[in-house]
């Protein structure tokens, strides 16, 4: 292939070429956010996405394919325990403060994208667009935040993960509820034992006090999208000098373990249609 | 075009296994794709690895979840598939340099990765992307003989 001279190398050389001017422009087209470049996800994620499922962790309804009667009563048993297992792990994000009084549709994770170089920045679940699920909700597990939905498809819907070079969170940290932001940019050389965690870099937006375990939370954005407030974060673990810095920067430790990411919720918020009502000041 | 599509159905194949194994979470994960696209620079030369790595890391970008910018992987893997077919040689390769080309793919992936994290002052998993760059070269190791002699046999069919 390599060395061949003939038309039909010539034609091979010429098609790869092709394949990768494309890919440069597609590269281009996604780098400044031309749109298109998502439908193309959400085609393939309908196309490919049922693959995933398939080779998902097995549960409940993949129990229900066809195996040898030998193994049948075995795999009740099975199902049973996975049923007992799944509703305990439901019945713990229910009971989470993460999602006390919202709106909650449980979802599984069924693919975890190539590790970047600090961990996992995607996942996708097996819940899409025909269980309701819209861009931009706020994904919780019983620890804390796990991200935002970026896609959907039908049935399958992807997962920018907390630490993610796209994910930037606007938090409250601490009893004083200090705003800053929460992300992965800049973590690196705050501590030496950032190498090797999935740790995150906080910056509030002006001097102040942090310290040393104070819980961060998230800020909210409008209508609860991409992030509902007070969804827990994570906990400072060290906080940089100032050394002449105009503000103040921290390292936080995620509360949420990306590794062992089963049941997740995605929390549904709906936008505000009523009018917010004037108060009075000075009345009780 | 029989090579062709036994070509794209193990790249295929590979994709899905390496996000499967993610959901599973078993690590560390080795990279199936470098496995198959490393097999086939070290057969067919660096056109042919990149082709294989063209191919192999769009299949990667457009499996959900996919990538933050499509067509990145695709460039990173074909990048990587024409740095492993330096390593073709003609006449059989011997186990170890399959391990190698397994082993240089997936070092390359990784290494455009940690430049990016690193380009952005983000964390890196240091254990993490050395143990899964060992598991790449270890799978390489033990599947890379099997895929190319699957990849002769095609071949001579065709």
């Amino acid at each position: 292939m390599s060395s061949g001279r003939g038309p039909a190398s010539n034609a091979r050389r010429r098609l790869l070429t092709v394949a990768v001017v494309a890919t440069l422009l597609v590269v281009g087209a996604g780098l400044v956010g031309l749109p298109g470049v998502d439908r193309v996800r959400g085609l393939s994620g309908g196309a490919l996405g049922p693959l995933e499922r398939l080779l998902a962790p097995q549960r409940d309804s993949d129990l229900a394919a066809a195996r040898a009667e030998r193994d049948r009563y075995a795999d009740i048993a099975r199902q049973a325990q996975q049923q007992a297992h799944d509703r305990a792990d439901l019945t713990a994000l229910l009971d989470a403060p993460t999602t006390d009084g919202a709106t909650v549709l449980p979802a599984h994770v069924v693919a975890i994208g190539r590790d970047g170089a600090s961990g996992p920045q995607r996942i996708t679940l097996d819940v899409g667009s025909r269980d309701g699920v819209s861009a931009d909700s706020t994904v919780v597990s019983v620890a804390g935040l796990v991200g935002r939905v970026e896609s959907i498809s039908a049935w399958t819907c992807d997962v920018v993960l907390l630490g993610s070079p796209e994910v930037v969170v606007g938090v409250r940290v601490g009893p004083d509820g200090r705003i800053g932001t929460v992300s992965a940019t800049g973590a690196l050389g705050i501590g030496s034992s950032v190498v090797g965690s999935r740790a995150l870099r906080l910056e509030l937006v002006e001097q102040g006090e942090v310290s040393v375990g104070d819980l961060v939370t998230t800020l909210g954005s409008v209508d609860g999208r991409p992030f509902v407030a007070g969804v827990e974060v994570g906990r400072v673990t060290s906080v940089e000098p100032l050394r002449g810095r105009a503000t103040t920067t921290a390292v936080v430790e995620p509360t949420v373990d990306l590794g062992s990411l089963g049941l997740v919720g995605i929390l549904q918020t709906a936008p505000r249609t009523q009018p917010r009502p004037a108060a009075t000041g000075g009345t009780p | 075009m029989w090579r062709l599509v036994v070509r794209g159905a193990l790249l295929l194949l590979a994709a899905l296994l390496v996000v499967a194994m993610g959901a599973r979470h078993l690590r560390p994960t080795p990279d199936l794709v470098a496995v198959v696209v490393g097999v086939v620079a070290l057969r067919g030369g660096w056109r042919s690895g990149l082709g294989a790595g063209l191919a192999g890391g769009w299949l990667l970008d457009l499996l959900p979840p996919g990538s933050a910018v499509l067509g990145t992987s695709a460039l990173t893997y074909a990048v990587a598939g024409a740095l492993a077919g330096t390593l073709h040689r003609p006449g059989p390769a011997s186990w170890l340099l399959v391990a190698l080309a397994a082993g240089v793919t997936g070092a390359s992936v990784t290494l455009v990765g940690v430049l990016a994290a690193l380009a952005r002052s983000a964390p890196v998993n240091v254990p993490g992307v050395l143990a899964s760059v060992v598991a790449t070269a270890t799978i390489g190791l033990l599947l890379g003989p099997l895929l190319l002699r699957l990849d002769a046999r095609w071949a001579r069919r065709a």
